[in-house]
């Protein structure tokens, strides 16, 4: 199961980028040159399902105070990520059974949620 | 083929961009640094090195003026200038106004290398100008900064001022073209390239010809009865090599100084006569961009071998920017023969 500083999430969908930052520079008489100018920190992007306010507005309080949490999954080790943004729709839902310690009728919420690590 | 950037900046972690810039006119040479994290602060020494790892080499030493910090971004920009802009800061002001700073029977040399040592900046190096001020009247030094000062004598006798990269304050015959060390004047001295450059290195090259700075007549007023002039129908084109009608028959661009300190007429004559062969030349200017290379620098002469713009002949360098950010290292400079 997923988790984002101790939040449980539904993760539907996972994506993740780790860039170098290379200039490709040009001279007039000879091949292009690549000049290395470091590596972009690790940037996770999640698509996931979120029941009930009460984690919801945890979720949203995680974006404001640059703090790193762990993300917890069954893939990796945790690892430490910080909140850069939150997108969410509420779900027109009757009858959620998603988190079965939660009333059935809670809101879900789906959430784009974009996490940076800092290396 | 490819390299790793390397950079550092006394005081600064995190850097993201840095760009060192220097001119041959210019008071001093300047760095910017754009960095996440800094220890720096006002006044501190701050020591530049730009390059690649395994290639790279010190650029700049100064002092931080200006540390600004750009919100939400948390990112600083931290400008220095170097050691001379003491010599600007140092404004003299004697407590007694009948009793200034005075000077007699002093070399040229000798006078601003006592301005400089006034401003704390006691790592100095200069040639010999056979100039000698206050023989007649005492050179009285108050009310002006120390480079101010200094900066008049250089330009009477056509010579450079400048600090260079150790911090070291330099007053030499240094004139904005490759030297050939023909002329005569004390301390012209032939410059040898310090490299060649060619097209594997060069992104970008726009040779022109200038004659904007270009004067063929040099007024000079000195103390009571003391001033001289300089003048020649024909101005030199770097192109040819030769003496050339550039402008028109019979029509003069002036160029004047004044100084109440040149008080022979044999003076006035040299200064004269040095700033006519300074400012008589059309200046052959190209505009080079090349793979960033911390070995170029104000006032060194390299050669430039370019295939595509057909040219191989050796410049002066200046202006130089060195720009080192997430873009690449690239070196900019402005060529001068």
């Amino acid at each position: 199961m997923w988790y984002y500083n101790n939040v449980r999430i539904i993760v539907q969908d996972y994506s993740s980028s780790d860039e170098q930052i290379i200039a490709r520079l040009n001279p007039i008489g000879a091949g292009t040159v690549l000049h290395y100018f470091g590596s972009e920190d690790q940037i996770v992007n999640l698509k996931a399902l979120v029941v009930g306010t009460g984690d919801f507005e945890t979720l949203r309080a995680m974006k404001d105070d640059q703090a790193e949490y762990a993300l917890q999954s069954p893939w990796f080790d945790n690892i430490s990520y910080g909140l850069r943004s939150i997108k969410f729709n509420g779900m027109l839902t009757n009858c959620q059974t998603l988190r079965p310690d939660l009333p059935t009728d809670a809101p879900v919420f789906e959430l784009d949620l974009e996490l940076y690590r800092d290396e | 083929m490819s390299k790793v950037l390397y950079a550092t900046a006394t005081g600064c972690s995190n850097i993201e961009s840095i760009t060192v810039t220097d001119n041959h006119q210019a008071t001093t040479s300047t760095a910017v640094v754009q960095c996440v994290n800094k220890t720096v602060d006002i006044g501190d020494q701050m020591v530049v090195s730009l390059g690649y790892v395994g290639d790279n080499g010190v650029v700049f030493r100064g002092y931080v003026k200006q540390i600004e910090q750009a919100v939400p971004d948390d990112v600083y920009t931290v400008t220095a200038h170097n050691v001379l802009i003491r010599a600007v800061d140092y404004f003299i002001a004697s407590t007694n106004p009948e009793n200034p700073i005075t000077y007699n029977r002093i070399k040229a040399e000798r006078l601003v290398q006592n301005l400089m040592n006034l401003a704390g900046l006691t790592s100095f190096s200069a040639g010999n100008t056979y100039f000698t001020f206050g023989i007649n009247y005492p050179v009285e030094v108050n009310l002006v900064s120390a480079y101010d000062f200094s900066k008049m004598v250089a330009d009477l006798l056509a010579w450079g001022l400048w600090a260079d990269r150790n911090g070291t304050v330099n007053f030499y015959n240094r004139k904005p073209y490759p030297m050939d060390g023909l002329s005569g004047q004390p301390g012209d001295v032939a410059d040898t390239p310090l490299k060649t450059i060619t097209d594997t290195s060069i992104i970008d090259f726009s040779p022109a010809l200038d004659e904007k700075d270009l004067r063929n007549r040099v007024v000079v007023y000195g103390s009571e009865g003391v001033f001289a002039q300089a003048s020649s129908a024909t101005s030199y084109n770097p192109r040819t090599g030769s003496m050339e009608q550039i402008l028109p028959n019979g029509f003069y661009k002036t160029a004047a100084a004044a100084s109440q300190w040149i008080d022979s007429q044999s003076m006035a004559q040299n200064a004269a006569n040095y700033n006519l062969a300074l400012y008589n030349r059309l200046a052959d200017i190209g505009n080079l961009t090349v793979l960033g290379d911390h070995d170029l620098d104000t006032r060194e002469v390299i050669t430039v071998n370019s295939t595509e713009a057909g040219i191989n002949a050796s410049y002066y360098i200046f202006f130089v920017e060195h720009s080192w950010s997430s873009k690449g290292y690239t070196t900019s400079m402005q060529l001068r023969r």
